[in-house]
């Protein structure tokens, strides 16, 4: 595998580490100005002590891109200026909204409603981010539409995992609607569910995920870890379809600057050590979750 | 509207150029502000928290406690802040990604792995671990939270310090091929410079530890904490402000050995001279190329510079207008920088005498000046990066790429948009929302659970002991 292509991978697969992890964090923040204080002690408990982990997945991702892709970056960041200040100053607003809310006594409510109406704006963020990352060359509002209601499911179903605040029936509507726009999706880009061994296995796994879980839900609510590797089980699958679609487009958009670059050893050399890194940095916060999970009390520094 | 040299010369959008560097000037300039905060009060924090684990001493907890609460805050200000120098690096500097991504995009990935995901992670463990982890494991993480916050200023200081001395890469067809990277990583300003940045950071969190130690004794509340507190940032500006001045002079001979332009700027020096004197103040003239007025000591700036008496100063002049940087904003930052530099190790031997006459709390004079002096560290680091960064222009790569060359062809209203919309936001939540939040800290000081200890400094001896 060349450097560039074993750069790409890792900035995918960083990428989509963000948009779950932070998906859901999203998601439990939209809600947790419309939840009881219970719920929202349950929330902040669960999403502050990795808070910093999930925006350090971005702040990688585009340092990644800015390194590898120099001149995608560059043409990325200049034709969507406006886009990137507004989500820049949406990123802003929101770790602001939770640092203020933690310290806030007075205006407490101001700024759980700040943060619940910006991470509200930054999903929609995510959703045009992935729009244009998947499709550069050109932009169609059915892909939009269809990346929208993928999103949305998704994190609706991440966020529904931890407070379980649908009934049976609407999370059996949830699950096929996450079902059905998956596979929307992956027929508007053209890929075949059975086209390639690897994929199409993953794929079959994903929805046989899908099956167990849905016929869990209308017996008991499923445990929540159960839950939550279905759900990233899913996502990556589809991040693999997704990645197929990627990589000619970069490759092909910066292929001159990155000979140079290919050519030097190091960066082979730094890219083998972000594989081996990424796993350990993986398991320090499944550490880190399994340490905070007998939590109960609102938490505080 | 604009008469700098630089841009007539140039002969392009000169209120985009200057638009993009002010818009990128002030985003940085409140960014490093939080890193440097961070870099200190992790140090700190280290330090408290290895004295609680070997004395045990309750105050020592306690100061760990308050401490961590600040560097949370500040620590999420630094992300978020952060976030905006990537992206400007896109939307402002595309050119500057594309010539330059191939040698600093590869530090900054380094950065992120090394060091983000480091301390993002032990940062959850620190901040929220307090009675969930044991001591030794909670030690452990800030400790490596501290690592991390180091080891970022170190990636960022190599990656600045590149784009100041740049080699171990060869510049063709409008890209930077690296042919070494352990020479761009440690090219030579980098380990003078890093070291310069993380005592700065040092010092300037050190005043802010005073000011609140300070402003705790002349309130008569948590005395004993204050006093504590307070003799710790005296013990280390007393190593730390010394030192810098030192380093700072290390410093000052790698910019006259490579940069002699800057050199020149910082000593308000037009002429090339041997036994050059030092201008104390001066009123400078980049129209007329020269000083209208000055106060100068014969032969200090050679002395200081190339440590002999009649040492050679390159002049402004060698270099035509479109080469000049503003000198007038880097010969009166540096003297900014230095005189607070002064005041700082000036305080610091007054505070010792006191201490050493044993008089420390009593002298209320000087605790009002340590309250009104905290932010003089941060105003002289930040008028330090002033002089650095604005002393390289017009170069972004000192001697090979300028910067009106890799500034974004984006729309005029664009950018003064984004300009407009990051004052206000930048504004309201970093000056407005984390001042008040950290004032407030200040305010309520460190939790003690028993109204009658606030108050008595004898009974919080015994019941931090």
């Amino acid at each position: 595998m060349s450097s560039p292509t074993l750069t790409i991978y890792i900035l995918i697969c960083t990428l989509l580490i963000y948009l779950i992890q932070d998906g859901r964090t999203l998601m439990l923040c939209v809600f947790s100005a419309f939840n009881t204080k219970q719920n929202r002690v349950n929330i902040f408990n669960d999403i502050l002590p990795s808070w910093d982990a999930n925006q350090t997945w971005l702040v990688f991702t585009i340092a990644g891109l800015y390194g590898g892709f120099p001149i995608y970056f560059g043409e990325l960041m200049t034709q969507h200026y406006s886009f990137f200040l507004v989500l820049l100053l949406l990123l802003i607003l929101r770790g602001a909204s939770i640092e203020f809310y933690i310290k806030s006594t007075k205006f407490k409510y101001l700024w759980l409603f700040s943060l619940s109406m910006s991470s509200l704006m930054i999903l929609a963020c995510h959703i045009f981010l992935c729009t244009l990352l998947i499709s550069p060359s050109y932009f169609s509002l059915d892909q939009l539409f269809v990346i929208a209601a993928f999103i949305l499911w998704f994190n609706l179903t991440q966020a529904d995992c931890f407070l379980f605040f649908l009934n049976y029936y609407s999370r059996l509507i949830l699950a096929p609607g996450l079902f059905l726009t998956t596979t929307i999706l992956l027929n508007l880009f053209d890929i075949s569910v059975w086209q390639g061994n690897l994929t199409s296995l993953i794929f079959l796994f994903g929805v046989a995920f899908l099956i167990i879980f849905l016929t869990l839900s209308i017996f008991s609510y499923p445990p929540r870890w159960f839950s939550k590797t279905m759900l990233y089980y899913l996502f990556a699958s589809n991040g693999f379809f997704i990645i197929q679609k990627l990589i000619p487009d970069l490759i092909m958009l910066d292929y001159d600057g990155l000979t140079s670059v290919t050519k030097n050893t190091s960066y082979l050399v730094i890219n083998t050590f972000s594989i081996f890194l990424l796993p350990l940095i993986a398991l320090g916060l499944a550490k880190m979750k399994m340490v905070f999970s007998n939590n109960y009390d609102e938490i505080s520094y | 509207m604009y008469s700098d040299p630089i841009i007539k010369h140039v002969g392009i959008s000169m209120t985009l150029l200057l638009l993009s560097r002010l818009q990128f000037a002030l985003t940085i300039s409140f960014h490093i502000i939080f890193p440097a905060f961070s870099i200190g009060l992790a140090t700190y924090l280290v330090v408290i928290e290895g004295m609680w684990l070997k004395t045990g001493h309750k105050v020592y907890y306690r100061t760990a406690r308050y401490f961590s609460k600040i560097l949370a805050l500040t620590f999420g200000m630094g992300i978020i802040s952060g976030l905006a120098m990537a992206f400007q690096m896109g939307t402002n500097w595309a050119g500057f990604s594309k010539i330059v991504g191939p040698v600093l995009g590869v530090l900054f990935t380094l950065e992120s792995l090394t060091a983000f995901f480091v301390e993002a992670t032990f940062l959850g463990f620190m901040l929220f671990g307090w009675h969930l982890v044991s001591k030794r494991l909670h030690f452990f993480s800030t400790i490596m939270v501290c690592f991390g916050v180091t080891l970022s200023a170190f990636w960022i200081m190599a990656a600045n310090s590149w784009m100041h001395t740049p080699s171990g890469v060869v510049y063709e067809n409008g890209h930077f091929i690296v042919k070494n990277w352990l020479l761009v990583v440690f090219n030579p300003s980098t380990l003078p410079r890093f070291t310069h940045m993380i005592i700065a950071s040092y010092i300037a969190t050190l005043m802010i530890i005073a000011m609140i130690s300070a402003f705790n004794i002349l309130r008569k509340r948590f005395q004993y904490f204050a006093l504590k507190n307070l003799k710790l940032a005296l013990i280390f500006l007393t190593i730390f402000a010394p030192l810098q001045i030192i380093i700072g002079d290390l410093v000052g001979l790698k910019i006259h050995h490579y940069q002699p332009v800057k050199t020149a700027a910082i000593e308000g020096l037009w002429e090339t001279k041997n036994g050059a004197p030092l201008v104390l103040f001066a009123n400078i003239s980049q129209h007329e190329r020269k000083n209208t007025y000055s106060v100068e000591i014969p032969k200090l700036a050679s002395l200081i510079n190339t440590h002999h008496l009649n040492g050679e100063l390159k002049g402004l002049n060698i270099v035509p207008n479109s080469e000049l940087p503003r000198v007038s904003v880097v010969f009166y930052s540096f003297r900014v920088m230095v005189g607070l530099g002064f005041l700082i190790v000036m305080l610091t031997f007054i505070g010792l005498y006191y201490w050493l006459k044993d008089s420390l709390t009593s002298q209320y004079w000087y605790h009002r000046l340590l309250v009104i002096c905290a932010p003089s560290g941060f105003i002289a680091l930040l008028t330090g990066w002033f002089t650095s960064e604005v002393g390289r222009q017009p170069w972004v790569v000192y001697g090979l790429v300028k910067t009106h060359d890799v500034v974004s062809q984006v729309s005029l209203k664009q950018v003064i948009n984004g300009f407009v919309v990051i004052i206000i936001t930048y504004g309201l939540i970093f000056g407005v929302g984390y001042l008040s939040f950290f004032f407030k800290m200040i305010k309520k000081g460190p939790v003690i659970k028993s109204r009658k200890l606030i108050n008595n400094p004898i009974q919080q001896e015994k019941h931090y002991v």
